[in-house]
């Protein structure tokens, strides 16, 4: 199975890609089996993603590195010595294997909610065309050999990400919350083509391999490149969300829920991370200089703090997600800002587990409540939905940092080298991470106690469907059963049902994602083995050299010290991983009790406390007026620079335009006057130029002949 | 008075073909610029008759007898069309005959 993979590794983005072509061509045929092509890609795609991995792991020298699929190029520009070709080549080494399995295996059971979530939607071929080729730009990202390859996925799953927040596109607000999206995500990828133009400059070439073996070298020769590292950063932030470009994640809650799990939880936002890992040679190309890796680490953690800020007074379900998701991302961040990538790509994979759970579940009971998402309308949903709870509590633990569950391992990783870390900024995140960790577990089971907790409250529009946005053209939905998202339009009601769990499609995957979000945390020690040889290469780690030649005894003797490289020669020991556990499940704890005393125990505290502290939740809940911010200093300005452009095409290009036209009419309007059939004028004419012809005959020949 | 020479006719044939040109443009009477004309074609017999008188070459003169036979059957043809005019518009001012924009 594994040689089957690794040789046809191509299948696994071009699955999808077929499924989405398929469905885009038939799907208005398929209507409502357009999930199908969809799920079979996606099963393929996990299939030859899980035997690439387990194959990897059990023997790392078979890792496919510039594997041309087919010897294609993609393009190639120009002849001679200076052509540039861009070969579709593949690598897939242990980080991409670990990214490919989480985004086709959570990707699969995304695809499956989607089914029951999605159903009797308007545009629900649309829909799974979006995510289908979501997924084959996601795996182009991670899979391509060289920078290009990177910056088709990149801006690929941009596009994705904006057409699925705009999938409801009648809504005002979707289409604004993809525009912010996409032009955000934009202003971080200008910093990335730079920095691939910058590469290409000074390396020459851009694939992988031979970029990160002539980094140093490369980097001692041209100083410009200390800024190739931010560059690259400023890609990363845009993509994965950090301050300042944070902005358009809560909007983009407004895609559908799956859109938001899939894209805005597990995979397209850890797209930056997944450049940081690989391109970490790039960060550490210049000894001795770790300023692009101390300004990850602090935006990092400015953002975990800033995002948890803004989350503990939020009241919409899935904002309240989204927030937490940008401060897990800043933890990532500040994981490989403090020289830990592996702890930042272990974070990404639980993280990936219990956010899709937790977005899953938020969107169950979204469902169930017929859209409603204030979670001051809602309260002890776990009578009427008991799965959706459990699910919910469960991502609610891992998040939190339980131990024992998925998010309290990876967390503690980062943290723990955080603190340890002996330069830079990292004691100091350290120690902000631990607040943040407070602060994650309080808002989180705020949330559950708030909604799933207490008496029996529901909105008033529990039970119904939400109205379709797409309502003036849902005539398809008579006939189709009851679960038809109709319009208000229709005649009949649909009878109002108690809220429940939803189907079988829906709560199955959140059950098997509750799996992943307990056991996700004890696959760390094996991720470790796996991706830390590579990882040290990368930060130049000087390990013993290998006395045989040999890929797999030199991987074995990487190994043997794999567990030496948890305390790297960047780290000192001040505090030792049993303590950093115990200080962080201490610090869980009193944030799940703080939650439970304000809202299990006493619910009228905290409007009581919300009331005392009313100026800084204010400040809190208008997330502090970041996006008022950007729209005074940047929006605004830009608007009027675009009316004062559009005055000066007016007037003064148009005008030139005009002036150019106004010419002949000139000319006419001057000749008009021998034409007015005045025969003496005419007459005039003729004599003159007789005139003219003797006067100039006659100088001719005088100074022909003086 | 001194001899006659050559440039006196020419002279002359030349000031009534310059009368008559600046008679042609200058009248708004059909038949007066008609008149015109018909001095500005004396002029040039003038000129045809004084270089045949010249260089003793009769070619001039005889020409000179087509060119009045012409201008008298012009002068008919060109009188016909005046009167066909004035029927038209009841006048014979020629800046009646301007009908086009401009």
């Amino acid at each position: 199975m594994f040689d089957f993979a690794s040789h046809n590794a191509w299948l696994i983005p071009a699955l999808p890609l077929f499924a989405c072509l398929f469905i885009a061509l038939f799907g208005f045929k398929l209507k409502g089996a357009s999930h199908i092509p969809a799920w079979l890609a996606m099963i393929g795609s996990f299939l030859l993603a899980i035997s690439l991995l387990i194959g990897i792991s059990n023997d790392p020298s078979k890792a496919i590195h510039d594997q041309t699929v087919f010897n294609l190029n993609w393009f190639t520009a120009g002849t001679g010595p200076l052509a540039f070709s861009v070969p579709i080549s593949i690598t897939i080494d242990q980080l991409t294997a670990i990214y490919l399995s989480f985004i086709t295996g959570i990707g699969l059971l995304i695809f499956i909610y989607a089914a029951g979530y999605m159903k009797g939607d308007f545009g629900y071929w649309r829909f799974f065309a979006y995510l289908a080729i979501f997924v084959f730009f996601m795996c182009s990202l991670v899979m391509g050999n060289n920078f290009i390859l990177l910056y088709l996925g990149w801006e690929g799953v941009g596009l994705a990400s904006y057409l699925l927040i705009g999938y409801y596109y009648p809504r005002p607000s979707a289409v604004a919350a993809a525009k912010k999206a996409f032009i955000t995500n934009r202003i971080g990828d200008f910093g990335l083509a730079i920095g691939v133009f910058l590469i290409y400059t000074y390396f020459g070439n851009l694939d992988y391999t031979h970029v990160f073996a002539n980094a140093p070298a490369v980097a001692a020769a041209h100083p410009v490149l200390y800024w190739l590292p931010f560059c690259l950063m400023l890609g990363a932030f845009g993509k994965s969300a950090q301050f300042p470009l944070h902005v358009w994640l809560p909007d983009a809650m407004e895609g559908p829920t799956p859109v938001s799990a899939l894209i805005h939880a597990a995979t397209m936002v850890t797209a930056g991370i997944y450049l940081i890992a690989r391109t970490m040679p790039l960060f550490t190309m210049i000894p001795g200089n770790y300023d692009a890796l101390n300004t990850v680490a602090i935006i990092g953690g400015f953002t975990a703090f800033l995002a948890a800020s803004i989350a503990l007074c939020q009241y919409d379900l899935k904002r309240i997600w989204a927030y937490s998701t940008l401060s897990q991302l800043g933890y990532m961040f500040l994981g490989l800002g403090v020289l830990a990538p592996t702890a930042a790509v272990f974070h990404v994979f639980t993280h990936a587990f219990f956010k899709a759970l937790l977005f899953l579940s938020a969107g169950s009971v979204m469902h169930a409540m017929g859209g409603e998402l204030d979670i001051r309308k809602m309260s002890g949903v776990r009578k009427v939905m008991p799965i959706t709870n459990i699910t919910m509590l469960i991502g609610c633990i891992a998040l939190a940092g339980v131990p024992g569950f998925a998010g309290f391992f990876s967390k503690d990783e980062i943290l723990h080298a955080a603190i340890n870390s002996t330069r830079g900024p990292g004691m100091w995140l350290g120690i902000l991470g631990l607040l943040v960790a407070l602060m994650t577990a309080y808002y989180t089971f705020r949330l559950y106690f708030k909604v799933f907790t207490g008496p029996l409250e529901l909105p008033a529009t529990a039970g119904h469907h939400e109205p379709s946005p797409f309502a003036l053209a849902d005539d398809h939905g008579h006939g189709h059963d009851d679960h038809a998202h109709g319009a208000e339009s229709h005649g009949h009601d649909h009878a109002a049902h108690t809220p429940n769990d939803g189907s079988p499609l829906m709560w199955l995957p959140l059950l098997i994602l509750c799996i992943g979000a307990i056991g996700a945390g004890y696959l760390g020690e094996s991720i470790y083995r796996l991706l830390e040889p590579e990882h040290a290469k990368a930060m130049a780690v000087d390990l013993a050299p290998s006395s045989t030649s040999s890929a797999l005894d030199r991987y074995n003797q990487l190994t043997q010290v794999a567990d030496q490289l948890k305390d790297l020669p960047e780290r000192v020991n001040r505090v030792s991983s049993a303590a950093m556990m115990t200080i962080s499940s201490i610090l869980a704890f009193v944030g799940i009790g703080i939650a439970f005393y304000f809202y299990k125990v006493n619910r009228a505290a905290s409007a009581a406390a919300a009331k005392t502290f009313a100026p800084i939740v204010k400040f809190l809940y208008n997330k502090w007026y970041i996006d008022e911010l950007y729209n005074a200093l940047i929006i605004k300005p830009l608007w009027y620079l675009a009316h004062l452009l559009r005055y000066f095409d007016q007037y003064i290009i148009d005008g030139l335009v005009f002036i150019v036209a106004y010419i002949p009419r000139l000319v006419g309007y001057s000749l008009k006057p021998t034409q007015r059939g005045l025969l003496q004028r005419y007459a005039v004419g003729m004599i003159a130029g007789l005139a003219a012809i003797v006067i100039g005959v006659l100088y001719i020949i005088h100074t022909a002949n003086p | 008075m001194s001899q006659m020479e050559l440039y006196h006719y020419l002279a002359l044939g030349a000031i009534l073909f310059a009368i008559g040109l600046v008679g042609f443009l200058a009248r708004r009477n059909m038949i007066m610029m008609f008149l015109c004309t018909e001095i500005m074609f004396q002029g040039v017999a003038i000129n045809l008759v004084a270089f045949s008188r010249f260089h003793m070459n009769p070619s001039g003169q005889s020409f000179m007898i087509f060119l009045l036979t012409i201008a008298a059957a012009e002068a008919s043809l060109a009188l016909g069309l005046v009167i066909l005019l004035f029927r038209r518009r009841e006048t014979l001012n020629v800046d009646e005959w301007s009908e086009m924009q401009g």
